[in-house]
C-alpha cells in the first residue's frame, strides 16, 4: 500500500518536474511581468524612449539649425515656421531644446553610469572586506556628505574652469562633478545592502556547502543587490538632470552657445524675457519636468516590481 | 546612554578637523579671489593688499591661522562687507531660518498626515492621487517651481508679492511690518514645502506600510482594539522610530539658506549672501559659513543618532 502510494506520487513528481519547469519564470522574467502590469511605469518607460529618440533624431528633421541666427527674426512668439518660437539671436528655440535634450539626457546618463559604478564598487568593498577598507572608505563619503553639495560644486566648477574646457567638454567635466558629489550615498546604500545580506541564511548555506569565495561573492552576494542597484541607478539618473540643470541656471554647468535646459532657461533671469517672453524658458522646464517625473515613476515601478516584499503587500 | 553620547561626541572630533583643512584647502585652491577680482588696483597695491590680509603667506600657515582663530571663536573679517563674518551671518541667518522653520513644520506636518492616511488605505484611490502629486511635486527643478508660482500668483494675478522680505522702500512697524512679511513668505514656503514634503511623505508611508504588516498588529486588532488605536498608538509609534533620525538631519537645513529659492523670490537670508559671496569670491565669509554648515552637519548626525538610541533601546543594547 505505501509502496503504491509512493510510486504514484513519484510517478505524479516526475510528470510535474518538466512542466513546472517550463512555466515557473527566472525572476527577471517575473520582475519583467510585474512591470508590464504596471501602466503607469509603462507609459513612462514608453515616453522615455519616445523623448530621447525624438531628441536624438529630431534635429535632423528640422529646417533649422542650432547655430543659424536670424537678425530678422528676433524674439519672435511661437509661429508656424518657428514652433516654440526663436530666441534674442533669432535661433530656432524647438530645436535648440532637442538638442539640449540630447545634452540633458548624456549628463543624466553617463552620470549615472560613472556614479553608480564608484559607489557600488566602492559600497561592496566596503560592505564585503570590512576593516581598515571599510572604515577609510566610509570616513571619506561621510567627510564629503558633510560638506554643503552646492558650495563644493561651485568651487569644483570654479577649479576645473581653471583647466580651460571647450564649451564642448564642460560636458564632461559635468558629469564628473556630479558623479563626484553622488557616489557616497550609493556607497552607504550598497554597503548597507551587503552587510544584511552577508548575515542572511542563504549566504551561511553558501559557506557550510563549501563553495568557493569567489562563487559565493560572484554567484550568490551581488546578483542580490542588482534590483536595489537598479533602483538607485534610475533614480540617478533624474537627480542628476535635476542637478545639472540648477548648475546651469547659475551658469556653472554647460555653457553656451551648448544648449541644455537649464542654460536655456537662463532666459528667466531676465525680467523682460520672463515677463514677455515665456516660450523662451517655459519649454525646457516643462521638458525636465516631464522627463524627471517618468524616470521617478518608472524607478517606483521598478521597485515595485523588483522587491518580493512589495508584490506580497498588494495582494 | 551618557557612554554612548560621549563616544560619538569624541568620534566627531577628528571629523571637524578633517572638514575644516577639506574645506581650507578647497578655497584656497580655487582660483582667483577678492583681490584678484578688482580691475582698478595697481600690482603694488594689490601686493600690500594681500599682505595685510595675510594671503601672501604660505597655505599651511594660514591655515593653523584660520583654524586658531576657529579655535577662539572668531570665524574671520570678510573682504566684500568688512565686517566681521560671524556678524554678517547673524543679521541674514535668522531670516533663512525663519522661512525653514515655517516651511519645515508644514511639510513635516503634511508628510505625517498623508503618511498614516495612506498607510491606512494603502492602494486606495486617495493614495494613488497623493502618490501622483507628490512624484509631481519632486521632479520640478527647484528653480523652474520658483518662477512658475512667481508668475502666475504675483505677475498674473498679483496677488502676493513678487520677492523681497518687505515691500520697497517700506518703513512698516509692529503689526504691519508682520503682515507684510508673512505676504512676502507665502510664496518661497509653498515652494519650500512642494519641494521637500514629497520624499519624507514617501519614506514615512513605506516605514508605516512596513509596520502596518507586522504581526503585533495582527495582534492588536484580533484583540478587538479599534482601528484607530492600531493604527495611532501601536503602528504610528514604530513607524515614527526611523524618521526621528530625519529630524536630526534637517538641523542643518535650518540655516543654511535655500540658495535657489532664496535667490529666486531676493529673500535676504544666508544662501542669498552665499552667492554675494560667491560672486565676489570672498573667501572668508565663504569659509567661515560652509565651516559652520559642515559643523551643523556633523552635530545633527551625532543628534539622529542620540535621539535614535533614546527611541529605540534595541540600538542602545547592540552599540
Amino acid at each position: 500500500m505505501f509502496g503504491s502510494l509512493f510510486s504514484t506520487n513519484r510517478r505524479l513528481r516526475d510528470a510535474q518536474i518538466p512542466v513546472l519547469a517550463q512555466v515557473t519564470p527566472s525572476p527577471w522574467q517575473q520582475a519583467w511581468k510585474a512591470l508590464r502590469e504596471n501602466r503607469m511605469a509603462m507609459f513612462c518607460l514608453i515616453l522615455l524612449v519616445v523623448m530621447a529618440v525624438w531628441c536624438v533624431v529630431g534635429p535632423y528633421f528640422s529646417p533649422w539649425r542650432d547655430d543659424a541666427t536670424d537678425a530678422l527674426m528676433i524674439n519672435k512668439a511661437p509661429n508656424a515656421q518657428h514652433w516654440l518660437g526663436t530666441d534674442f539671436l533669432g535661433r530656432d528655440v524647438y530645436t535648440r531644446l532637442l538638442l539640449a535634450g540630447r545634452i540633458s539626457l548624456i549628463i543624466g546618463l553617463l552620470t549615472m553610469l560613472l556614479s553608480v559604478t564608484l559607489g557600488y564598487l566602492l559600497g561592496a568593498v566596503s560592505g564585503y572586506l570590512g576593516g581598515v577598507a571599510d572604515k577609510i572608505i566610509m570616513r571619506f563619503a561621510d567627510l564629503v556628505m558633510t560638506i554643503p553639495s552646492l558650495p563644493l560644486l561651485i568651487v569644483m566648477g570654479a577649479m576645473l574652469s581653471e583647466l580651460d574646457f571647450s564649451p564642448d567638454s564642460r560636458v564632461y567635466m559635468v558629469i564628473v562633478m556630479l558623479s563626484l558629489l553622488e557616489w557616497p550615498k550609493l556607497a552607504r546604500l550598497v554597503r548597507g545592502q551587503i552587510l544584511s545580506l552577508r548575515e542572511r541564511d542563504f549566504m551561511l548555506a553558501t559557506q557550510v556547502l563549501g563553495l568557493s569565495s569567489r562563487r559565493r561573492l560572484f554567484g550568490h552576494l551581488l546578483p542580490n543587490t542588482v534590483p536595489i542597484l537598479v533602483v538607485m541607478a534610475t533614480m540617478a539618473v533624474a537627480n542628476a538632470i535635476l542637478s545639472e540643470s540648477a548648475l546651469s541656471y547659475l551658469g556653472l554647468g554647460v555653457v553656451p552657445p551648448t544648449p541644455s535646459w537649464g542654460n536655456m532657461m537662463d532666459a528667466a533671469n531676465s525680467l523682460i524675457d520672463f515677463q514677455r517672453r515665456p516660450w523662451l524658458w517655459m519649454p525646457p522646464g516643462i521638458a525636465i519636468f516631464i522627463t524627471v517625473i517618468a524616470i521617478n515613476v518608472l524607478g517606483d515601478g521598478l521597485r515595485d516590481a523588483l522587491d518580493p516584499k512589495m508584490k506580497r503587500s498588494k495582494k | 546612554m551618557r557612554n554612548f553620547i560621549l563616544r560619538r561626541l569624541l568620534q566627531t572630533i577628528p571629523m571637524l578637523f578633517l572638514a575644516s583643512l577639506l574645506i581650507f584647502m578647497l578655497f584656497a585652491k580655487t582660483p582667483g579671489d577678492f583681490i584678484d577680482g578688482n580691475i582698478t588696483l595697481t600690482a603694488q597695491r594689490a601686493a600690500e593688499l594681500k599682505a595685510l590680509y595675510g594671503l601672501d603667506q604660505p597655505l599651511i600657515s594660514r591655515y593653523l591661522h584660520w583654524l586658531g582663530n576657529l579655535l577662539q571663536g572668531d570665524l574671520g573679517f570678510s573682504l566684500q562687507y568688512q565686517i566681521p563674518v560671524s556678524q554678517l551671518l547673524n543679521q541674514y541667518i535668522w531670516n533663512s531660518f525663519l522661512l525653514a522653520t515655517i516651511a519645515m513644520v508644514l511639510y513635516w506636518g503634511i508628510a505625517l498626515a498623508v503618511g498614516i492616511v495612506s498607510a491606512m488605505k494603502p492602494y486606495s484611490l486617495f493614495d494613488h492621487v497623493v502618490s501622483v502629486v507628490i512624484f509631481a511635486a519632486m521632479s520640478f527643478p527647484t528653480f523652474f517651481l520658483c518662477l512658475l508660482l512667481i508668475k502666475w500668483f504675483a505677475v498674473d494675478l498679483h496677488w502676493l508679492p513678487v520677492g523681497g522680505m518687505t515691500n520697497t522702500g517700506s518703513d512698516a512697524t509692529g503689526w504691519a511690518w508682520v503682515m507684510q512679511v508673512a505676504a512676502h513668505l507665502v510664496l518661497p514656503v509653498v515652494a519650500l514645502v512642494m519641494l521637500q514634503a514629497g520624499s519624507l511623505t514617501r519614506y514615512f508611508r513605506a516605514s508605516m506600510l512596513d509596520v502596518v504588516r507586522m504581526d503585533f498588529i495582527r495582534t492588536a486588532r484580533a484583540k478587538g482594539l479599534r482601528e484607530r488605536t492600531v493604527i495611532l498608538k501601536h503602528a504610528l509609534r514604530n513607524a515614527l522610530l526611523p524618521i526621528i533620525t530625519l529630524l536630526g538631519f534637517e538641523l542643518p537645513g535650518l540655516f543654511s539658506g535655500a540658495l535657489i529659492t532664496e535667490k529666486v523670490f531676493n529673500w535676504p537670508g544666508a544662501g542669498h549672501i552665499h552667492i554675494d559671496s560667491l560672486a565676489a569670491r570672498d573667501y572668508p565669509v565663504l569659509m567661515g559659513f560652509t565651516l559652520f554648515l559642515a559643523v551643523l552637519t556633523i552635530l545633527g548626525n551625532l543628534i539622529a543618532d542620540v535621539l535614535y538610541a533614546w527611541a529605540d533601546p534595541r540600538i542602545r543594547v547592540r552599540s
